[in-house]
């Protein structure tokens, strides 16, 4: 327990509790360290930077519903007894256990210029060739598909834990009340399945607000801040340009923001989720 | 009106090596209460859901009134089903499990209402209409599962286990609702158990399968007073029938040591016909017809045997002896008024005129007249 803890309390507790004065000071590496007061958080509010980031983040949240979906569609096919079944679900989990880095990696030679997608389209009959990581039109929305290819397999595997806790009786007793599949999944499925749809729901809410690798691995932030999300400019800010005061100020507010979202959230579930209680 | 056939119904599962259901074949009257009662694994409740159309018919051929349902799906088959489990839909309140369905089959407001309160009502849960089912205690859950069934009016219940989940003493209440409910609607009800007891005080008559077959139909009392074959005696009534490996020679039977008996004249006179004169058979006596009162040593003092006391269980009215003789080993019922201790060494005799006959390999019974699958009446 204790080498666990004291790892931990170095690298994770310390640096997080540490962020918090650090957002008061102007802190230098070399020279003189100031406490500033508010500063920093003043300058952010003035920051179009940091405004269009958390736009960007924002534009983020997209990814949730979409990624809440398509997991309970999946979940729902993968939980019937169909030959080979057991394939699909690691078939899909696989991009979860896959490091970003590869992700990154293998996404950017789909999207490439020269990459699989042009390629094809080339043989196709499409001359022209498309720019997906230079168009600032697209590098957002194709970092969301991204994520949400990443995070299928997991939640799936979320939701069919859900479905798998929802005893066959009840759907069976629904199909001889009259139900059609449709009604079932909607009348009897998705009102069990929601404790699920909350929690899910909220971890890919606080994963989306605070995205941070896939912008680090494929893009930077670029072309021209078009991926540019509050974490990244946050991380840009401490060690891209040792504003290391500003850059933990960023990140304070992006992660008052995510608790404020995360606690509206969780307040509304609870109260939908008392009438609901087993 | 509604009359089901099952005829000659088979079911295999795909990933089964032998079928789970073979050659069941029954006729079900209009109003009837069956009951099909096994031991876990015979099939029963998969013919119920065959009956449901929640599992494929894989052969043969059902059908409700004159209409063959093989392939006509569950809702369409106009039944109402009880499960084991309650199935209760835990997100609804108790008003509304029993609305859904006919929510579905857009009944009118006031007539969903109207139907709701009246199967309250019979079942005593006025008060618990807008309970969430976690709310409810195990015997007004399955309580429920019975209003969801009957606000439909369905012709048919399917009862899967119903009281399997209830405590000991719920279960006898329950199923004396069930039968009061029965008289009450007068449903066609199927209804599967596991417990001999739910059979015989519940059913018209009673289908009793082992592994995947039927053993035999009929009244409660016909497979009671006469078992078709060992299985049947042996399932139901309990305790069970005792069993002992006897030879059967000149009017008497013997296992070579102390039960050695004399079997009455008309049993021995079916014995002979049926050449078992010299062989083996299996002597078969129920736990009540095995007696210690002095009365009846007396009266039989052919029909004796001592035996050592080895557990003696007093249930009230009555006493359950666990006997040994030599190496056999049974069970007496006997009034309690003669009661025994265990390591006590007595005197018992067997009613011989109550016993049953079966041959050694076939395990049918052994009898004048062979006792059909089906009784005919």
């Amino acid at each position: 327990m204790l080498p666990a803890l004291i790892i931990l309390g170095v690298f994770t507790f310390y640096p997080i509790i540490y962020s918090i004065p650090l957002a008061f000071m102007k802190y230098s590496v070399i020279g003189q360290t100031s406490w500033v007061g508010l500063q920093n958080f003043t300058r952010a509010f003035q920051d179009s930077d940091f405004w269009v980031s958390l736009g960007h983040s924002a534009e983020f949240v997209i990814v949730v519903p979409i990624l809440q979906l398509i997991s309970i569609y999946l979940a729902t096919v993968v939980n019937k007894p169909l030959p080979g079944v057991t394939i699909f679900r690691v078939l899909f989990y696989i991009p979860v256990v896959t490091s970003m880095v590869a992700v990154g990696i293998m996404w950017g030679f789909i999207l490439d210029p020269t990459g699989l997608i042009n390629t094809l389209m080339q043989n196709a009959g499409f001359s022209h060739v498309i720019y997906f990581m230079n168009n600032s039109h697209l590098t957002l929305p194709i970092l969301m598909g991204i994520t949400i290819w990443q995070g299928i397999g997991y939640y799936m595997m979320m939701y069919l834990g859900g479905l798998q806790g929802i005893p066959s009786e009840l759907s069976e007793a629904a199909e001889i009340d009259g139900a059609s599949p449709a009604t079932i999944f909607f009348k009897i499925t998705i009102p069990l399945l929601k404790p699920f749809i909350w929690v899910c729901s909220l971890m890919s809410l606080i994963a989306a607000l605070g995205v941070f690798d896939i912008v680090f691995v494929m893009t930077q932030g670029g072309p021209n801040n078009a991926t540019l999300v509050t974490n990244y400019y946050s991380y840009n800010q401490a060690f891209g340009n040792f504003n290391f005061g500003y850059g933990a100020a960023v990140g304070l507010l992006l992660s008052i923001v995510i608790t404020l979202f995360s606690v509206i959230l969780f307040v509304y579930q609870r109260k939908g989720g008392q009438t609901h209680a087993k | 009106m509604v009359e089901i056939d099952l005829n000659h119904l088979y079911k295999k599962y795909a990933d089964g090596e032998d079928y789970a259901v073979k050659d069941f074949d029954l006729h079900i009257k209009d109003r009837e209460f069956i009951v099909f009662v096994g031991p876990s694994g015979c099939g029963k409740s998969t013919t119920l859901r065959m009956l449901a159309g929640l599992e494929d018919i894989t052969k043969g051929e059902l059908k409700i009134g004159d209409k063959v349902m093989n392939d006509v799906a569950p809702k369409d088959r106009d039944i109402a089903m009880v499960f084991q489990n309650y199935a209760l839909y835990p997100h609804m309140t108790v008003a509304d499990n029993m609305a859904f369905g006919l929510k579905l089959r857009h009944y009118s407001k006031t007539d969903i209402k109207k139907r709701v309160d009246n199967a309250a009502e019979i079942l005593g849960l006025e008060e618990f209409l807008k309970r969430k089912p976690a709310d409810l205690s195990g015997g007004q859950r399955q309580r429920v599962a019975l209003g969801r069934a009957i606000v439909r009016d369905a012709p048919i219940f399917l009862m899967d286990e119903p009281l399997s989940n209830l405590d000991a003493k719920l279960r006898v209440s329950m199923r004396a609702e069930i039968a009061k409910l029965h008289r009450r609607l007068n449903t066609t009800t199927i209804y599967v158990t596991h417990d001999q007891t739910e059979a015989m005080t519940l059913a018209d008559r009673v289908v009793v399968m082992s592994v995947g077959q039927i053993q035999q139909i009929g009244t409660p009392e016909e497979v009671y007073q006469n078992p078709r074959n060992m299985f049947v005696a042996g399932f139901m009534g309990s305790p069970a029938m005792n069993f002992f490996h006897v030879t059967y020679k000149d009017g008497v039977i013997s296992d070579g040591k102390q039960v050695t008996l004399k079997v009455p004249e008309g049993r021995s006179k079916i014995l002979d016909a049926q050449g078992y004169n010299g062989k083996e058979v299996v002597f078969g006596i129920r736990p009540e017809d095995i007696h210690s009162e002095q009365a009846f040593l007396d009266t039989w003092p052919d029909a004796t045997v001592e035996a050592d006391v080895v557990v003696s269980e007093l249930l009230g009215a009555t006493e359950q002896l666990y006997l040994k003789t030599d190496a056999s080993e049974y069970v007496a019922n006997v009034n309690s008024r003669d009661f025994h201790n265990p390591g006590d060494h007595i005197k018992i005799g067997f009613d011989i005129n109550k016993a049953h006959f079966f041959d050694k390999d076939s395990q049918m019974a052994i009898v004048a007249e062979p006792i059909p699958l089906e009784s005919m009446d």
